[in-house]
């Protein structure tokens, strides 16, 4: 092997990282570590000058390994491989130490800061010194798409791809497509039919021959990687069947809470006391009336029920202010004379449209009353018989600092969107992580909403975050551009780093194989020894610290290569 | 007792004027900028709230609405355009009605129809005294003398006083001010020279010019009633009482001429919205100086015997002034207003104490 | 004891408690600078052959944190990686060493504040029970000056 040539550059992330850790004097040190030919600090490493550095300084010194010091590298790790791609240099001769997220950010203290950010760099270069080029291999891409739920975003999915002439394979654990849209009467801000939309989509569905429709289908397994996995399903009244497809959409968007233990409310105490979901099928029937049958004259509709608040959900539904707006305004439709009162934490009514529709809404005397979530919610209690009305909902109404009772008829709770009974489940099957809210985690916040850290495995609609159609729709449409494009490649590029067996050291006890969750590992009985198949194997490594004999190594995470950083990280402090 | 939202009073409200609480969001630039806002009485933003949640209790013990003297600051720089100056308006209208015993303001704020039914009805009556007298001048000229005394006590003891009297229940009783009883005598100075001179109005910004021209019609028409009433100008020999006489009415028809003209032009903000007792208010005030003015001219030239239709005009606008105008209309804005802030500064000061006691 | 400033490691798995650790420092969540991260796979990469590593070149603590139970990108290598702790920690008491210097936990990806957490507290444990030198005490009972 060539004498290691390193490369070092030390990133300032502007302020994020120069601020706390002195980075001019971690580069200077750092020249004297064994090997590092060339060691620089700059501004930005990810922007396109930065990139050309390394480029400029690969060619210029012969640089065989780079050691980038920045972010976290799951956030530029595949920029700068790309880079390193670029000057011709194999893209695993890199390593990124990562002193923004682990260091500059979290530490108050500059000199400890400075200290640790050398200790991380000086691993990293003492690492990368048995670093190998690694080759990346290919797979075949199966052009078939399995989508799991069919609401908006699913059925948006399967019909871009359908459409693109691409096979899709739709399954939906109940008996009917289209999930909570269906149930919607209006959308907002513009207040036209869901219906005559969705309609039309679903009939698409049921005729296009590139669909194949699973209802009242849950699936229990899938197995394999991107562009080969496989499940076995079991539709209703129908045979086992297998299937076989390249890439995943999860779009089993969310359901809505249940405000029972918010029992200020009285939701199931007081028959007119309903959900926002309940509120919308009795616009969807056209009859908005109390559970009498009589008409409402008082209407209140109450805000973030369970929303933004840190015994149900931190999270803001997003979507339910301009719902209750919308509601206000056909409720304004329906009873001209009726008095409408709005119970509202904070007003968030983003998107396009949906701030004119608050203007709108409050030009329609309807009384806007705000409450403080956070210690005071409104409370309903029965009225009397004087009272004129059904319940009377006591406030304190945060503008004014004034204890009010809101004289009420029918209340609408406009409850919280939460994870779906079964989300675990889906998560563990996809192999997609979820956060604390039982909410998808995307691959990047920012810059890769859609997919996530499983390759061939896409988030989309509402359980990836609560959302608006629009929203969802929008993602359905970014989450099959990549897919096509996946497709349309024909193949995918799977990381080179996965387990290598020394046959020359292994006993054939066969441990390997019984603990490998891909199935990669078979059994040679003529040589005696465990194969690995590159192409199913996830570099996962738990074989790797299995094996008794260590015949097992891992490309990219070596023994020799974790031990160096291992040393070094100590040793350095 | 806890208050009742309703959200209905605002059809109440909207009857006195299109005000803009249903654009209003909250932001609190009105109160931000308003000069004349103190940590005690905050507005107009806090109206916009009672009158949005329909707190009925709560707007009819304000004092808010007399407190403010529409500089017009707050409805500029509004950035929903909801108007907070003409709002207050609005308001005052309201509680004039809320004070008003008899419930004839809140008819003519609310009723343009049986504004004009009264004024003629007015008209009609003098005519028909007129004919009593059988259109003698002097009798007629005897009457519309007797006239204007009976009726500045009749609706200051009959309408003005027992409706100062309700401002004071509404606002103090219900309002639940508890202040010592030398609280009340020691504010009685404040009262009258803010009745007399309105000087608050001088700490909204550009407000001095304003501020002069209220202050000289106030003291113009205080004069011309002196002279008319108890200097008898109409009726005089006296070449000073005559000339004070043309002065003083000559000074009020030409700054109201200003007023209306300034209505018309609509350049300021305080001058964009009219509501018709706004235009009744500087046109009545106009003529009944213009005419006042004609008449002694008239008398002066000895013309009035053969032109004693012109002393009957007169006599009805002025009786339409004292009869309809004063009692239920702009002109109680003086009244009220100081009585406004004195009971202010009575609470203001409670608060104070209260706090302290705390 | 309190100003001492003990080193300690951390192998952590990159889907959960690496990504955890990342919206720490997202959330600039602040905590103390002993402990030092190594990225590993999956924690079923962990070797536990590592962790005699750090102590032998001066560690004087150790975590091992990963996904929950369930939770694990690759299916099931934390349950391979908890299974192979349990031995490793008893063989750790029965050569001599101090358990309380090893620590094993999950942290998600979304558990930015409970890696601060466990950060702060093993920090300040390890602090409190002083430099790890009855491990070199140990290697040069070893005349071969290894334990492995």
């Amino acid at each position: 092997m060539e004498k290691p040539r390193i490369g070092v550059y030390v990133c300032w992330c502007g302020t994020n990282i120069a601020k706390m850790v002195d980075v001019e004097a971690v580069a200077e040190e750092i020249k004297n570590v064994p090997n590092v030919v060339v060691s620089r600090n700059y501004k930005y490493m990810c922007s396109d000058p930065g990139q050309d550095m390394i480029i400029n300084d690969i060619k210029e010194f012969k640089l065989n390994r780079i050691v980038v010091s920045a972010c976290s590298p799951r956030i530029h790790e595949i920029t700068f491989r790309k880079t390193l791609k670029k000057a011709e240099l194999n893209p695993y001769l890199f390593q990124m130490a990562n002193i923004r997220e682990h260091d500059s950010w979290v530490h108050t203290d500059r000199a400890e800061a400075t200290k640790k950010a050398k200790a991380l760099v000086t691993a990293a270069i003492n690492r990368i010194n048995y670093h190998e080029p690694l080759k990346e291999l290919s797979v075949d891409i199966n052009p078939a798409t399995l989508i799991i739920g069919g609401g908006i975003s699913g059925i948006t999915a399967a019909l871009e791809i359908a459409d693109a002439d691409k096979k899709v394979y739709m399954i939906e654990k109940s008996n009917k497509l289209g999930g909570y849209t269906a149930d919607i009467d209006l959308t907002y801000p513009h207040l036209s039919s869901v219906q005559q939309m969705l309609g039309p989509m679903i009939e698409r569905m049921k005729k296009n021959k590139n669909i194949d429709l699973f209802l009242e289908t849950e699936i229990k397994e899938i197995t394999g990687y991107i562009g080969n996995f496989e499940t076995i399903i079991t539709p209703k009244n129908d045979n086992e069947t297998k299937l076989s497809f390249g890439n995943i959409v999860v779009s089993i968007g969310l359901r809505s809470w249940d405000p029972s233990p918010l029992e200020n409310y009285g939701y199931g105490k007081f028959p007119d006391v309903i959900t926002s979901v309940e509120f919308e099928k009795m616009l969807l029937s056209g009859n908005i009336a109390k559970k009498d049958g009589s008409i409402p004259k008082n209407i209140a509709i109450i805000h973030c029920v369970g929303s933004r608040n840190k015994n149900y959900h931190e999270y803001c539904s997003r979507t339910c202010c301009t719902v209750a707006l919308k509601y206000a305004n056909q409720l304004r439709s329906a009873f001209p004379n009726a008095s409408i009162y709005e119970l509202f934490a904070d007003m968030r009514t983003m998107s396009k449209g949906c701030e004119e529709l608050y203007t709108i809404t409050s030009r329609k005397k309807v009384v806007f009353m705000m409450f403080d979530q956070e210690n005071d919610l409104p409370g309903i209690r029965k009225a009397n018989i004087n009272d004129n009305c059904e319940m009377i909902i006591e406030l304190n109404e945060k503008r004014s600092r004034k204890f009010v009772e809101v004289p009420a008829d029918m209340v609408i709770l406009m409850v919280a969107m939460e994870g779906r009974e079964m989300v675990k489940e889906v998560a563990q099957i996809t192999g997609v992580s979820l956060d604390g809210n039982k909410l998808f985690i995307e691959k990047h916040p920012k810059l890769d909403p859609v997919a996530t850290t499983t390759s061939g495995v896409y988030t989309v609609g509402s359980c990836q975050g609560p959302k608006s159609i629009p929203d969802s729709v929008s993602q359905a449409r970014a989450a099959v551009a990549r897919i096509l494009g996946t497709i349309a490649r024909g193949t995918a590029q799977v990381a080179g780093t996965t387990a290598h067996i020394n046959i020359n050291i292994c006993c054939g006890c066969q441990m390997c194989i019984s603990v490998c969750p891909y199935s990669a590992i078979s059994f040679d009985a003529e040589k005696n020894v465990s194969v690995i198949n590159e192409i199913l194997c996830q570099g996962c490594g738990t074989c790797v610290a299995l094996c008794r004999p260590n015949a097992i190594d891992i490309w990219g995470c070596s023994n020799r290569q974790m031990t160096a950083e291992l040393t070094a990280l100590l040793l350095s402090d | 007792m806890i208050e009742r939202v309703d959200a209905t009073l605002v059809n109440e409200i909207e009857k006195f004027g299109k005000g803009g609480w249903n654009d209003c969001f909250h932001c609190g630039k009105c109160t931000a900028i308003c000069p004349l806002t103190e940590q005690e009485f905050l507005f107009p933003r806090k109206s916009y709230n009672d009158i949005q949640m329909g707190l009925k209790d709560t707007l009819v013990s304000s004092f808010e609405p007399w407190l403010c003297y529409y500089c017009g600051d707050c409805s500029k720089k509004c950035p929903r355009n909801a108007n907070p100056g003409e709002t207050m308006m609005i308001l005052r209208r309201y509680l004039i009605s809320v004070y008003d015993w008899t419930g004839l303001a809140g008819l003519f704020y609310s009723s343009l129809p049986a504004l004009i039914f009264a004024l003629i009805l007015v008209a009609i009556s003098i005519i028909g005294i007129g004919f009593i007298k059988q259109f003698n001048t002097e009798s007629i000229m005897d009457f519309g003398h007797h006239f204007e005394k009976f009726a500045i006590l009749g609706v200051a003891s009959l309408i003005l006083f027992p409706n100062i009297i309700r401002m004071f229940w509404y606002t103090v009783i219900k309002g639940k001010i508890k202040a010592p009883f030398y609280a009340y005598i020691k504010g009685i100075w404040d009262l009258i020279l803010h009745m007399f001179t309105q000087k608050n109005t001088l700490k909204c910004e550009d407000n001095t010019f304003r501020w002069f021209e209220h202050f000289i019609i106030v003291i113009g028409y205080l004069l011309l009633l002196f002279t008319t009433i108890f200097l008898n100008w109409f009726s005089t020999e006296n070449a000073f009482i005559i000339w004070l006489g043309y002065i003083v009415a000559g000074v009020i028809f030409i700054f109201t001429f200003d007023f209306v003209l300034g209505r018309i032009k609509k350049n300021k903000e305080i001058n964009k919205f009219s509501h018709p007792t706004d235009w009744m208010f500087v046109i009545w005030l106009f003529l009944l100086a213009l005419t006042a003015f004609i008449v002694r001219v008239f008398i002066d030239t000895d013309l009035i015997n053969n032109n004693l239709w012109l002393y009957i005009v007169h006599l009805i606008i002025l009786a339409q002034w004292a009869i309809l105008i004063v009692p239920f209309g702009k002109w109680t804005h003086f009244l009220y207003r100081s009585f406004a802030i004195y009971f202010a500064q009575i609470k203001k000061s409670a608060l104070i104490k209260n706090i302290a006691a705390n | 004891m309190s100003d001492f400033q003990p080193k300690i490691v951390a192998f952590v798995c990159t889907w959960c408690t690496y990504a955890g650790a990342d919206l720490a420092g997202t959330s600039r969540i602040k905590y103390e600078p002993n402990v030092k991260i190594i990225r590993f796979p999956c924690t079923g990469r962990i070797d536990y052959m590592f962790l005699i590593k750090a102590f032998a070149n001066g560690a004087d603590g150790v975590i091992v944190s990963g996904c929950h139970p369930n939770d694990c990108h690759y299916v099931s290598g934390n349950f391979h990686a908890r299974r192979r702790w349990i031995v490793f920690r008893e063989l750790v008491d029965f050569l001599g060493m101090d358990v309380n210097r090893l620590c094993f936990s999950w942290v998600s990806a979304a558990e930015g504040a409970q890696w601060a957490k466990i950060v702060n507290s093993f920090t300040e444990e390890i602090r409190q029970l002083g430099p790890y030198k009855a491990y070199m005490e140990l290697v040069k009972k070893d005349k071969n000056e290894s334990v492995f």
